[in-house]
């Protein structure tokens, strides 16, 4: 794990109180079928969620993220180390104990799992009816949860009869049904739009603002992340590659891990022409990609204009973006420089400045 | 044809749905749990329980093993026990219930393995008891294959229901032998074949609409 001292040091040393989740150095090995022996899916894993927050994992298929994840609801139960939540250790509990904290966390799912049978009404409800809930209570909540996730006028409704996004709107209303401490999001946004998605992360943060709702999601997308999470872990073979507040690790990545999830990044891709036309050492007289990024608005065009007088380097700037991450403004900048020495020089005199370039590749 | 040969077939019809409708009734009260048990009993599973569901396993095999003729002749003493005759439509019932109960639990296992197990997650992650989860969600989601399971019992049963003639069982396969085929009376064959293929029809269609009409899945049901 990459530490960083840019990390809010109430995270590091939290005291358990302001945790609502406590993964204490869990292990995860699942029986291999035949004689392979166990299969680890996760190696030494301590984090803390605070609560109150949204804590975004994100990490390729198979780097363990849903196993993190089913771990705090007592789906999965840890080969080593302790799950807390709320104080309580999730992998000692079993039957009706087990059930009452199952109770208290909310899950929404890729493929929504509603079910076919029930309408949005009755699928809203399950939850409370399992839970054992008077009927008129029961129809009241679930009333007040179709308004909140905007679907009150598809009550009757059967889930074939809705949009996908309409789907995972039941399914949160669902997962708050009970009035969970805590709601585990896996993949909820995988199976969607990019519009949708942006929807349902505005319905989550809604939630996670306006009721105080502390949120684990995972997911294999950047722009989830970069969309709701306050602090962001990257999950990788198992272990955590990084760890850290959202602004830190998006304005300055770590891990290689980390560095390929923003390729894939929408926002942050190269025009493809460009791509193509990218090798991995200078050719003689050729020119470097670099990306820049700045993690305060105000230092972008000063940094730039003393780099062209300093160093008598040529920025020629292909694209430009500025953003809001977690409130505080970023942008990054994908330019030209010439080729050679003068880009290692380049990049040494903008990290003084504390702006982090990185060579992408070189192009004749 | 004769009001006596008319008389003859509207009582064997209403015996055939008798029997039928009995064994059907009896097996799924007996078939539709340990249906849910076979889909659910094994090693790592909701209820799992797997010694039981193994041996449950192998008795539902063995009776669906055996030749429904051999079966019927060879529980006599438990039919007698039963009904209290081991002659007659009701004694009838017996061995058809019980060659039903283990045709019915297979189909419903397959029904209630064909719910996607997204669901039992997310009822398990909702804190519900194995118990609820079998109630509240697999049944339900189930319920459109189910019945078309037990729709495919209903018409074996109707033809197991001709076999029962050898221990005077009644009904309109044994009609058909008796009158149609002993006595020389092609006609009276022709009769009950057409009233089997009617009832069969019949009841096919029913459980098809029935099931069409339970299943929410589809965007145009009701």
């Amino acid at each position: 794990m990459t530490s960083r001292a840019t990390t809010a040091p109430q995270n590091r040393h939290a005291v358990a109180s302001a945790d609502i989740v406590v993964f204490d150095h869990v292990h995860k090995a699942y029986a291999a079928r035949g004689s392979a022996g166990a299969v680890a899916a996760l190696h030494d894993i301590s984090l803390s969620v605070r609560t109150g927050s949204v804590m975004g994992v994100i990490g390729r298929s198979g780097a363990g993220k849903s196993t993190l994840i089913r771990l705090v609801n007592g789906l999965e139960t840890p080969t080593g180390g302790r799950v807390l939540f709320d104080g309580v250790d999730v992998g000692t509990l079993a039957g009706g104990a087990l059930r009452q904290t199952q109770r208290q966390i909310g899950m929404i799912f890729q493929h929504f799992n509603l079910l076919s049978s029930r309408t949005v009404f009755e699928n809203v409800a399950l939850p409370l009816e399992i839970a054992g809930t008077a009927k008129a209570t029961l129809a009241k909540r679930v009333n007040a949860l179709l308004e909140l996730v905007g679907l009150a006028d598809k009550r009757d409704r059967y889930p074939s009869e809705l949009s996908g996004g309409q789907k995972q709107r039941v399914g949160i209303a669902r997962a708050l049904a009970t009035e969970p401490k805590l709601l585990l999001s896996d993949e909820a946004t995988s199976a969607l739009d990019p519009e949708t998605t942006r929807s349902i992360l505005d319905l989550l943060k809604t939630v996670n603002r306006e009721l105080g709702l502390t949120i684990l999601l995972i997911t294999h997308e950047m722009s989830v992340v970069r969309a709701i999470a306050d602090e962001v872990v990257v999950l990788d073979g198992g272990r955590v590659a990084e760890h850290g507040n959202a602004y830190d690790v998006f304005t300055q990545p770590q891990h290689a891990v980390t560095r390929s999830f923003f390729a894939n990044d929408a926002g942050r891709q190269l025009p493809d022409d460009l791509r193509a036309k990218l090798q991995a050492s200078a050719p003689p007289g050729g020119k470097a990609i670099v990306r820049i990024v700045f993690r305060t608005a105000s230092a972008d065009d000063a940094v730039l204009s003393k780099l062209a007088r300093d160093l008598g380097v040529d920025v020629n700037i292909i694209s430009a973006t500025v953003d809001t991450l977690a409130g505080k403004p970023f942008g990054w900048f994908i330019a030209s420089l010439d080729g050679g020495k003068q880009v290692d020089d380049t990049v040494a005199y903008l990290a003084r400045y504390g702006v982090n370039a990185e060579v992408l590749g070189y192009v004749a | 044809m004769s009001p006596e040969i008319i008389r003859l077939i509207v009582e064997a019809t209403i015996d055939t749905l008798y029997m039928v409708a009995l064994a059907l009734s009896f097996g799924t009260l007996v078939g539709l749990p340990l249906g849910i048990f076979l889909a659910t009993g094994g090693k790592g599973e909701l209820l799992a329980f797997p010694a039981a569901k193994t041996v449950l396993g192998f008795v539902a095999n063995a009776t669906r093993s055996t030749p429904f003729i051999i079966l019927v002749v060879a529980i006599i003493p438990f039919t007698r026990l039963v009904a209290g005759t081991s002659i007659g439509t009701t004694a009838a019932v017996v061995p058809l219930t019980l060659a039903a109960i283990p045709f019915i639990a297979r189909l419903i296992e397959a029904a209630i393995r064909e719910v996607d197990y997204g669901l039992v997650e997310a009822a398990r992650a909702m804190g519900a008891t194995p118990l609820q989860i079998v109630r509240k969600v697999l049944i339900p989601e189930a319920l459109p294959g189910i019945v078309l399971g037990l729709t495919l019992a209903a018409v074996n049963l109707i033809g197991f229901s001709a076999i029962v003639g050898v221990v005077g069982g009644g009904g309109l396969g044994d009609l058909g032998i008796r009158y149609g085929y002993q006595r020389f009376m092609p006609e009276v064959m022709a009769v009950v074949v057409v009233v089997l293929i009617v009832l069969v029809q019949g009841v096919q269609s029913f459980g098809d609409r029935l099931s069409r009409r339970l299943n929410k899945r589809l965007r145009h049901s009701s």
